[in-house]
């Protein structure tokens, strides 16, 4: 009996003495943050939501235009049919890319190949799931005003997002130390499976638009935005998370190239423009270009030098073929987007990791905004966006270049004061 | 006794340690002289790279030649023609026009290995003064080609009275003949056992090309005057042709040649910005008024030449593929996105800039197979003699079957042409081959 009862201390002893090497290697891998991919992460973040906001004031010129897609409305355009605001999604995406694969490098460590595959596919799904609640709650103030009526599939969403929003008021509660234990297991699974079918659910009813779209009847539900775009970009990478360099170039390359015989066959560009970002199959475009972010994300890590070449490389290749495969169109996500998204995106973050070296201070606004993102997005998007709707014309749409000025600085101010407090006390929201 | 016999010891002793000093000394020096027969061997040892891509250059340049002989390959037009004929790469830039700065680039690969074996062997002053006589040497070849193919067509074929030619045409063309009387006197010096001879004669001719040389400098540099305030009753004729510009390259990139790598950067940089500015603002008329730019184009030529050297010295490092995709995307988004013109007539910055990232990434392939020796290695042949080939070219496909006898060659079906085609190349290959296998090559 003694006997055992020493055996058990000894594997108790050794239990704990493992876990406690995980944590400590949890806290390494946490603590080794790369400040230029949250500099940079924090600059897409901060340009998709402040140029956003910007974009309600007509009287700021070129500022409001910061985030206009379409060339036809002021647009700034950058590169034969990309405008300024263009390249932040595909910055975003690599973003994703530059730390996708030591990420779930990290969870695989910490909790098993399983375990990590199962949480990154619920993630990608979540987010989608997240957009696709976004795009029921802006349904539902179109319903207010009598612009839009709910259809069966909007009650769905509904129900589903109720399910997600227990979970979430759950895991809220869960935050309790009493009640910890009993509830966080559950409520992440509620929260997280609810999201999930959203996801799903998203894919397939995007899928039937697309449908609906090549039949000539068009868009039906319009579900997709950019939160499942990156979402679904993220389904498509991730069978390449731990491939090898090549054979992520490879796989690429290869999805790139089918998808842009397919983009350039018939009028298919108009049918992928029909949907956001080319809906569920415009996706697999995204998917090609997080591939790429992550094949110049494994250069980057081996060598600063060939990840910048890579990336030009990429850019002046994605110019180059615009003569032949036409303009950069984001809508249909064209061939030449997908490579002028991953070249353009690599070249900025190499100018961010190159201005890294002389960021000495500690104040560091854009690595504020770039620790959590999905915070700052659904801010945003409740916050700011409400604020926008609820206010009178007088003061958005019509309001005089002062008066937008001040609430553009007021919006600066508090999103980055709000961030810092997030950062300092170094709490973060992720799926 | 016993002493006598110590000392005589002693002497041996001493002797045989000098002896040993003497040998030691000889094999040191012997080993020197090994060293330095190496090192010799290593300098004047070929870039098998830099042959085989000068010879893809010459092989695309006489292939354009020939394939335009025939009026029944028309179906090739698109890959022979320059300029907005051609088959486009970018709009402006043809594929042919890939081929010219591509030569030029590979000139820029060996300019500064050349000038440093001058410079060894006979100082600074010489070797920058030999560099200038040879530049303005091949800009005097490509003018007295000239006076052949205009000048004396005019007289002898279109009967034309040799007075009415224009001063400058008149020179070139009775240079001609002097030029073939001297090189007809080189050849036969090679025969006599008199090297003083043979010195004489080689300085003469390259005396006389760079006397050309010169003359074509300075009648462009009029000409491109003429086109700013015209001059109808100029005496001069605009002659410039492929040799001329690159000549006129040469001497341009000649003062910057002992620069670093980043200063001969920092001067293409300033150079390509005010070419900008200037085609850009309303110079491109000017500029591709004359033939490969004229005198304003040839500092865009120059760049490339430059950009060539730089290439070289970055060879085994990172940032070639740095400044090549820098290139590539620089010149891609300006003509592409900002409606930037790039032309080969009149040499435009961004086209310069275009085809030196394709010539980059072409030699850096060519670079992969330096260890891939086969014994008959095809472009390396052809580029092993190429002003010899250029010449040849010039007379055989330019003037006898273009000039003389040019409406026939036209009219030929394609049978004719693919076979007369093949003839000619297969020519140039032996003739190549040939000078290869016995070491000569023909440098001015």
């Amino acid at each position: 009996m003694e006997n055992l009862s020493a055996e058990k201390n000894v594997v108790e002893t050794q239990l704990s003495q493992q876990k406690q090497v995980a944590d400590t290697q949890n806290k390494n891998i946490q603590t080794k943050r790369i400040k230029s991919i949250d500099r940079f992460r924090g600059f897409c973040v901060f340009a998709m939501l402040i140029f956003q906001f910007l974009k309600n004031f007509e009287s700021l010129g070129f500022l409001s235009k910061l985030a206009e897609h379409s060339a036809e409305k002021g647009g700034i355009v950058i590169l034969p049919g990309m405008t300024l605001a263009d390249i932040i999604a595909p910055a975003f995406i690599f973003a994703i890319g530059l730390t996708f694969a030591l990420s779930f490098s990290k969870w695989q460590k910490l909790y098993g190949t399983k375990l990590a595959i199962v949480h990154y596919l619920e993630r990608a799904l979540a987010i989608i799931g997240v957009g696709t609640f976004l795009s029921l709650c802006n349904k539902f103030l179109d319903s207010f005003s009598g612009k839009y009526t709910f259809n069966a599939f909007d009650w769905t969403v509904f129900a589903f997002s109720v399910i997600a929003l227990v979970g979430l008021s759950l895991r809220l509660i869960s935050l309790i130390p009493a009640l910890r234990n009993k509830l966080k297991g559950y409520a992440e699974q509620i929260f997280y499976i609810a999201l999930s079918c959203l996801g799903i659910m998203n894919i397939i009813i995007t899928s039937i638009d697309y449908a609906y779209v090549v039949n000539g009847t068009g868009v039906v539900y319009s579900y997709w935005v950019t939160l499942q775009g990156i979402g679904f970009a993220i389904l498509i990478a991730f069978p390449f998370v731990k491939a090898k360099s090549w054979v992520k170039f490879l796989g690429a390359s290869l999805i790139t190239i089918l998808f842009t015989v397919y983009h350039q066959l018939g009028n298919n560009k108009e049918l992928l423009d029909a949907i956001v970002h080319g809906g569920v199959v415009g996706g697999f475009g995204w998917g090609a270009m997080l591939i790429f972010d992550m094949f110049i994300a494994d250069l980057f890590f081996s060598n600063k030098t060939n990840s910048l070449i890579a990336s030009t490389l990429f850019f002046a290749i994605g110019v180059f073929l615009t003569q032949w495969l036409g303009v950069i169109n984001m809508g249909s996500c064209s061939p030449t987007f997908i490579l002028v998204g991953v070249g353009l995106s690599g070249v900025i973050f190499a100018l961010f990791d190159c201005l890294d070296k002389y960021h000495k201070s500690k104040f560091d606004p854009l690595v504020w905004w770039g620790k959590n993102p999905i915070i700052m997005f659904l801010v945003e998007f409740f916050v700011i966006g409400v604020y926008t709707q609820v206010m009178p014309d007088s003061v958005i749409a019509n309001a005089s270049w002062p008066v937008a000025l001040i609430q553009g600085i007021i919006a600066v101010v508090t999103l980055t004061a709000f961030a810092y407090l997030l950062s300092r006390s170094k709490k973060s929201f992720s799926l | 006794m016993k002493k006598q016999q110590k000392d005589e010891n002693l002497v041996v002793e001493k002797e045989n340690a000098n002896l040993d000093l003497q040998a030691t000394t000889k094999l040191e020096n012997d080993e020197q002289k090994n060293k330095e027969k190496i090192a010799e061997t290593k300098t004047s040892q070929r870039i098998l790279s830099i042959d085989r891509f000068r010879g893809i250059c010459m092989f695309a340049m006489v292939c354009s030649f020939i394939f335009g002989l025939f009026a029944s390959f028309s179906a090739l037009a698109p890959i022979i023609e320059h300029g907005t004929n051609g088959f486009q790469i970018l709009p402006g830039v043809s594929f042919a026009d890939l081929f010219a700065p591509m030569f030029i680039f590979v000139i820029g690969l060996t300019i500064v290995p050349s000038f440093k074996k001058r410079e060894k062997q006979f100082g600074t002053s010489r070797a920058y003064f030999q560099l200038a006589v040879r530049f303005l040497s091949i800009m005097g070849i490509g003018c007295l080609l000239n006076g052949f193919e205009d000048g004396w067509s005019d007289v002898i074929l279109n009967g034309v009275p040799f007075a009415e030619l224009n001063i400058n045409m008149k020179i070139y063309a009775v240079c001609f003949w002097i030029a073939i009387a001297l090189v007809i006197n080189l050849i036969v010096s090679t025969f006599i056992k008199n090297n003083k001879y043979k010195a004489i004669s080689k300085n003469i001719l390259s005396a006389l090309l760079a006397l050309c040389g010169l003359l074509a400098l300075f009648v462009i540099i009029v000409k491109t005057g003429e086109k700013i305030t015209p001059n109808p009753t100029s005496p001069y004729d605009q002659i410039w042709d492929t040799l001329q510009n690159i000549g006129l390259a040469g001497l341009i990139s000649l003062p910057f040649i002992k620069f670093s790598k980043w200063g001969k950067l920092v001067i293409v940089s300033i150079i390509l910005l005010v070419l900008t500015a200037f085609i850009q603002g309303g110079g491109l008329s000017l500029a591709n008024s004359i033939l490969e730019g004229g005198f304003i184009g040839g500092f865009s030529w120059a760049c490339i030449l430059m950009f060539g050297s730089i290439f070289a010295e970055l060879k085994d490092d990172k940032r070639y593929w740095v400044l090549t995709s820098m290139l590539l995307l620089i010149s891609t988004v300006l003509i592409l996105a900002f409606d930037f013109t790039a032309a080969k007539r009149g040499c435009t910055p961004v086209y310069a800039m275009f085809t030196t990232s394709i010539a980059a990434m072409i030699w850096s392939a060519l670079n992969l197979l330096n260890n891939w020796k086969p014994k008959f290695s095809f472009f390396a042949i052809w580029g092993s003699n190429a002003i010899l080939t250029y010449v040849v070219n010039y007379i055989i496909s330019v003037f006898i079957l273009g000039g003389i006898l040019g409406e026939q060659v036209s009219a030929l079906p394609v049978w004719a042409g693919i076979l007369i085609s093949i003839t000619l190349l297969a020519l140039f290959t032996v003739m190549n081959w040939l000078l290869k296998r016995k070491d000569r090559y023909i440098r001015i």
